[in-house]
């Protein structure tokens, strides 16, 4: 059997990426695997290898063989390179973002993200079985008519990114210039992840309660115009302890994680949350919105706020997480019993568990 | 929620959300927080955002409305009537005559014109969602340019062969800055000992500078970088109230032990905090170079600042205009930057704003070690020139009054 897994771009760092490397490693062990993209990343390009390559052949095996489609954006290419394809269909499903919150930034995005729903509907007929990382996911795949869904953790291992050097001159950085507790955000500066929400908690913060207090964000800046927004936000309202970081390497983004004293997010929509399993396993308390999968993902661990928003009590929220040391300590433990849960072996055998059950006659 | 959440006994988070809303309450209640904060900064947020993007779809619905509200086509509405005698009668003859024809060009144009209404009602709504005009071609082109972006800048020195030197560069330079920092596994304590003379020895040396600040006015003397204390304990004994700064915590601890008032931190930083036109003296005894040359600007801008009228700057360092001072004490201490020289130090001063700028020379070295004057008067004269050149005074003090 051949097993084929289908993401619309491969890069390096790329959480889709790093997650068909990881099914891969583990499938290629029982079958002829490979990972085929539309775009592909130079550095990645040994590892991947273009949509294209991926031939039809006459073959009446092909029925046979298996193709996992790691859906996370709309991509109409690809979607219908699928829906064209002989072989039998899985789908790992990884969110995709609203649109709505994009309108008014980036209408094409918007566009994008609104097709991307589309075409997961019309994977529906075609799709024999689904697997997803939350069940805040399963239920829109539920929703939207998949019959066969399962709730397969992601598989996070930490280890390769702990072994990483912390950058030196981020932590020297930070170490003489910075003062005072830092607070932490990380991932893409998009609407909605509400870093103006964010912004806004920490005025109160910094103005109100602990002025000393830093706020740190760390993300891509997909919207160029957006990270402007918030850049002049930051600006007009003198926030001189608030930065947008941008991108991060995983030195600087290691460094960061240790000299970070809390990690913070008021997302409002969150297929799972990466980013929230990295700050427990560099033991940091969290505060974040119990929006989308983040209550699942945190189980417990965090000060979970309520997902109205409300960037006043976040404040308080924030103050308390670096002043209270009882509250700090217990957050942390926390962290980390459920950073463990988060077992990458145990995801590894579930992963592989669900496609072997799929791709077994 | 895990197992292991469950079964563990909460203690701090368990009612946290009531607390931390108690909390939002009373800083609200108690007017911590400007009335409708957090609504006036969504406002500024949307302003800024709303201010650049460009929206203006509305215009297009009102008229489509309407036009939506203009009547059907009919011959009904197409008057015969006429001022000329007779013509009217005429006109209904011939409307009733072609009525037939007249009534399928007016259905068909109604057709057309009720499709031309469904067309621009689609359009209208295209512009204003740009959702709903989704173009796939250019969307993944988009797309795939997006992702590129994306990936450049996830790492964005990695395929730049002229920044891999910038990336040399940043390395060159947090080795330079491990370099500058100095950490010494001795006390300061122990150094001071050896090379600076004992407490009393010390004590003996400056009595003369602290006696200068008889003449301060009322208030406070501020000693930077004071050490075990030596100096601050001179002023006390002309019976002025003063207090040190310290970077060094253990000395600043020894001066503590003596019962003397001592800040620990950078000089600077905390002469800023002190109240303009409070001060009434600051002294630097073998401090100022210490510092970098911005430090330096920095200090006497903040001590012109802070000093009350007729207040007093002494600065006490080494003489760089006596080269025996490099044979011996400059660099006897390695966290010496670089002498600052006597008229530098003066200029600065002035330019500052203080008015009277005096330089006492101190510690000349001993008489033994000087060349001796031998030979007729020329070689004399040149003997002497050179021990002025050789064995000036060791140290300085300027003394500048504001």
């Amino acid at each position: 059997m051949n097993f084929h897994q289908i993401v619309v771009t491969a890069a390096p760092g790329d959480a889709i990426t790093n997650q068909a490397f990881e099914i891969d490693a583990l499938m290629s062990g029982v079958s002829n695997s490979g990972i085929f993209a539309l775009n592909i990343h130079p550095d990645v390009a040994d590892r991947v290898q273009p949509l294209h390559a991926l031939r039809h052949s006459n073959d009446a095996n092909m029925a046979n063989d298996l193709i996992l489609f790691h859906v996370s954006i709309g991509s109409p290419t690809v979607t219908n390179f699928v829906l064209q394809r002989p072989e039998r269909l899985m789908i790992s499903y990884h969110n995709i973002s609203p649109a709505e919150p994009f309108l008014g930034f980036d209408p094409a995005f918007a566009g994008l993200l609104a097709s991307g729903r589309t075409e997961l509907a019309s994977l529906v007929t075609r799709c024999e079985f689904a697997i997803t990382e939350s069940h805040y996911n399963a239920k829109e795949l539920i929703d939207l008519g998949f019959s066969d869904v399962r709730v397969v953790p992601l598989i996070i291992d930490l280890s390769a990114l702990k072994s990483v050097e912390p950058s030196e001159g981020t932590l020297n950085h930070f170490r003489q210039v910075v003062t005072g507790p830092v607070l932490l955000f990380v991932g893409q500066l998009l609407p909605h992840k509400r870093p103006d929400l964010l912004l806004e908690a920490y005025y109160a913060l910094s103005t109100s309660i602990l002025p000393e207090a830093n706020l740190v964000m760390v993300g891509a800046p997909r919207l160029p115009l957006y990270r402007d927004y918030l850049q002049d936000f930051i600006y007009e309202l003198n926030m001189k302890n608030a930065g947008i970081f941008g991108a991060a390497t995983d030195a600087e983004l290691v460094a960061l994680f240790n000299v970070a004293d809390a990690f913070v997010t008021l997302s409002e929509h969150e297929g799972y949350c990466v980013p929230l399993v990295e700050a427990m396993g560099f033991d940091l308390p969290i505060v974040a919105r119990d929006c989308g999968a983040v209550g699942e993902t945190l189980g417990g661990a965090g000060v979970l706020l309520p997902p109205e928003p409300d960037p006043l009590l976040a404040a308080e929220a924030m103050a308390e997480v670096l002043t209270n040391d009882a509250l700090r300590q217990e957050l942390i433990t926390r962290g980390r019993a459920r950073h463990n849960e988060i077992n990458p072996d145990l995801a590894r055998a579930q992963t592989l568990d669900a496609i072997l059950e799929v791709a077994a006659p | 929620m895990p197992d292991s959440a469950k079964t563990e006994a909460p203690t701090q988070i368990d009612g946290l959300l009531d607390r931390l809303r108690a909390q939002v309450d009373e800083r609200n209640n108690s007017g911590q927080y400007p009335a409708d904060l957090i609504e006036r900064l969504d406002e500024h947020f949307k302003r800024m955002v709303y201010h650049r993007v460009e929206r203006d779809a509305d215009a297009l619905s009102n008229q489509l409305e309407s036009l939506n509200q203009s009547g059907h086509f009919s011959r009904a509405r197409i008057s015969v009537e006429s001022g000329k005698p007779g013509v009217s009668q005429v006109h209904r003859v011939v409307n009733k005559t072609v009525a037939r024809q007249t009534d399928g060009v007016l259905q068909q144009m109604q057709q057309f014109a009720d499709d031309v209404r469904s067309v621009l009602a689609s359009l209208v709504q295209a512009v204003h969602d740009g959702s709903t005009h989704v173009h796939t071609d250019l969307l993944t082109r988009i797309d795939s340019v997006i992702e590129r972006l994306d990936s450049y800048e996830r790492k964005p020195l990695n395929n730049e062969a002229g920044l891999s030197d910038l990336r040399r560069r940043v390395e060159q330079l947090e080795k330079a800055e491990q370099d500058r920092q100095f950490r010494p596994w001795f006390t300061n304590d122990s150094f001071e000992n050896a090379f600076r003379g004992s407490p009393e020895e010390l004590r003996d040396r400056y009595r003369d500078l602290a006696e200068l600040f008889r003449k301060a006015p009322e208030g406070p003397i501020v000693d930077m970088g004071c050490g075990r204390g030596e100096f601050m304990e001179l002023i006390s004994t002309i019976g002025r109230e003063n207090w040190g700064i310290e970077i060094d915590p253990a000395l600043a601890e020894i001066a503590r032990d003596n019962k003397l008032q001592v800040k620990v931190g950078d000089g600077v930083e905390i002469l800023r905090k002190c109240e303009d036109n409070s001060l009434a003296g600051i002294s630097l005894i073998q401090v100022i170079e210490h510092l970098t040359q911005q430090q330096q600007l920095d200090l006497v801008e903040a001590a012109f600042q802070k000093l009350k009228a007729g207040g007093m700057l002494v600065i006490e360092t080494v003489n760089p205009r006596s080269l025996h001072v490099f044979a011996n004490a400059f660099y006897v201490d390695p966290t010496h930057t670089r002498p600052v020289h006597p008229e530098y130090l003066a200029f600065l001063q002035r330019e500052a704003g203080f008015s009277n700028v005096e330089t006492h020379w101190r510690n000349a070295p001993p008489e033994e070690y000087r060349l001796e004057p031998a030979g007729d008067a020329d070689e004399r004269r040149n003997v002497d020139r050179l021990n002025a050149l050789l064995y000036s005074a060791a140290d300085y003090a300027t003394v500048a009054t504001k």
